[in-house]
């Protein structure tokens, strides 16, 4: 119990530094509109290495500073983040659980399409308004998100399955 | 586990209701003193971290530009080359402009006293490279129109000496300095004639002026207009050290010339 609590912590903490890197560093290290989502990928990766409701909170509580942050669509990121979380525990939980590897790369593919669609439409429903981005672009961002998740999930399930050998 | 499942689908609606909550409360306006004191929380932090971001960043970037460095500089180089060439023009284009416009203003003076003349202007090609003969070459010759004894001109009326040879293409300028160099002359003030003469580079002498005629100290030196070729009023000098001995037929003076002959680039020629 408290072995979960730690990992818990570690996660929160993990997630809060992705936080303000991503406010920072990063979008200023990437050109342009290819700014991978590392809050996202942090999310993602913590809702398939564990199978309780902790990441939602942390996907919630991320969402509101991103949406604080962004000072416009109030809730768009927060609930965006909350559905795509939601949506892989989901698929994960029903359908992949016996091919891990396999998950993962459905995982990362769904989640950031999930992220975008629902980050989209939800702005759409609360302001009325049509994100003026073009589908060339859109698809850069999503596949280098898809990219970027991919490998960064396949390395945490490398150093997880090294982790339980070892044990 | 479906029990553990249930709590997170549990989990989810409840987020899913209490994120429609805050964007309804955000909506009416009744979240924004929360938001501002979460705002307050971490904007020092990001803040702090959006200096070290800029600090990494324009190290990261002049790393990456290093490869470009070479290329920009000689690129820079070229430029500034092209632009310092530019300028040197636009500077020797205005320098011509203003001696030719002191030239014009000289001749209209020259004209309204009754001399109207013509000017060509030459530039000077070549100098004496020994000190005892002061001469000039300048660009233009026989075919131009030039003739032996005509006056040579610094721009605003100063002289600089007389044609001595001419070629086609070039011509040879015996500067006053030179000791073949010969000029009638008249004082400004006193109207004293005299004649000056070079003193083999070592200066320029006022001769020839009768011990009756009253020479001052400072006076100005101009040609008299008695020779073909030197209109009158051309400037020479001022006169100093005034030698007068009731032993000597003649008077004479020393000439300080207002002019550097050495830096002399561009020189009028009276048609």
């Amino acid at each position: 119990m408290i072995r979960k609590n730690i990992n818990n912590y570690v996660f929160v903490i993990g997630v809060i530094a992705f936080l303000f890197l991503q406010m920072t560093f990063i979008p200023q290290m990437f050109r342009q509109n290819m700014v991978p989502n590392l809050v996202l990928i942090a999310l993602i990766a913590g809702s398939l290495l564990a199978s309780d409701g902790s990441v939602l909170y942390a996907a919630f509580f991320a969402g509101y500073i991103f949406d604080i942050y962004s000072g416009k669509y109030f809730g768009a990121v927060m609930m965006s983040f909350v559905i795509a979380v939601f949506s892989v525990s989901y698929m994960n939980h029903y359908f992949l659980k016996e091919a891990f590897s396999l998950s993962v790369l459905f995982s990362a593919i769904l989640s950031v399409i999930l992220y975008h669609v629902s980050y989209y439409s939800v702005t759409y429903v609360l302001n009325s308004y049509t994100p003026a981005v073009e589908a060339g672009s859109l698809a850069m961002i999503a596949a280098s998100d898809i990219l970027l998740l991919a490998v960064m999930l396949y390395l945490l399930i490398y150093i997880f399955s090294y982790n339980r050998n070892e044990k | 586990m479906m029990n553990g499942f249930r709590k997170i689908i549990t989990t989810f609606i409840f987020l899913i209701v209490v994120s429609a909550l805050l964007v309804f409360l955000a909506g009416a306006n009744y979240l924004n003193k929360p938001n501002s004191a979460v705002a307050s929380f971490y904007t020092p932090i990001a803040g702090a971290l959006q200096g070290y971001s800029n600090d990494l960043y324009g190290f990261l970037d002049m790393i990456s530009s290093i490869g470009t460095f070479k290329e920009e500089n000689s690129r820079i180089k070229k430029e500034n080359y092209e632009l310092t060439q530019k300028i040197s023009m636009l500077a020797e284009a205005e320098r011509e402009n203003e001696m030719l416009r002191k030239q014009l203003d000289f001749s209209d003076e020259l004209c309204s006293s009754g001399t109207c003349l013509d000017w060509m202007m030459a530039k000077v090609i070549a100098k004496s490279p020994n000190s005892f003969e002061k001469y000039a070459i300048i660009d233009i010759g026989s075919d131009s129109g030039v003739k032996a004894g005509q006056a040579a001109v610094y721009s605003g009326g100063m002289l600089l000496g007389k044609i001595t040879q001419v070629y086609e293409d070039t011509s040879r300028i015996s500067l006053l300095t030179s000791s073949e160099s010969s000029i009638n002359v008249i004082t400004q003030t006193s109207r004293s004639n005299g004649v000056v003469k070079g003193q083999y580079s070592t200066g320029v002498r006022l001769e020839m002026i009768n011990q009756n005629e009253e020479l001052k100290d400072g006076e100005l030196i101009i040609t008299s207009g008695l020779e073909d070729g030197i209109p009158k009023g051309l400037l020479i000098g001022r006169a100093s050290r005034i030698e007068e001995s009731a032993n000597k037929i003649f008077k004479e003076a020393n000439v300080d010339l207002f002019l550097d002959f050495n830096k002399v680039e561009e020189v009028f020629i009276a048609k």
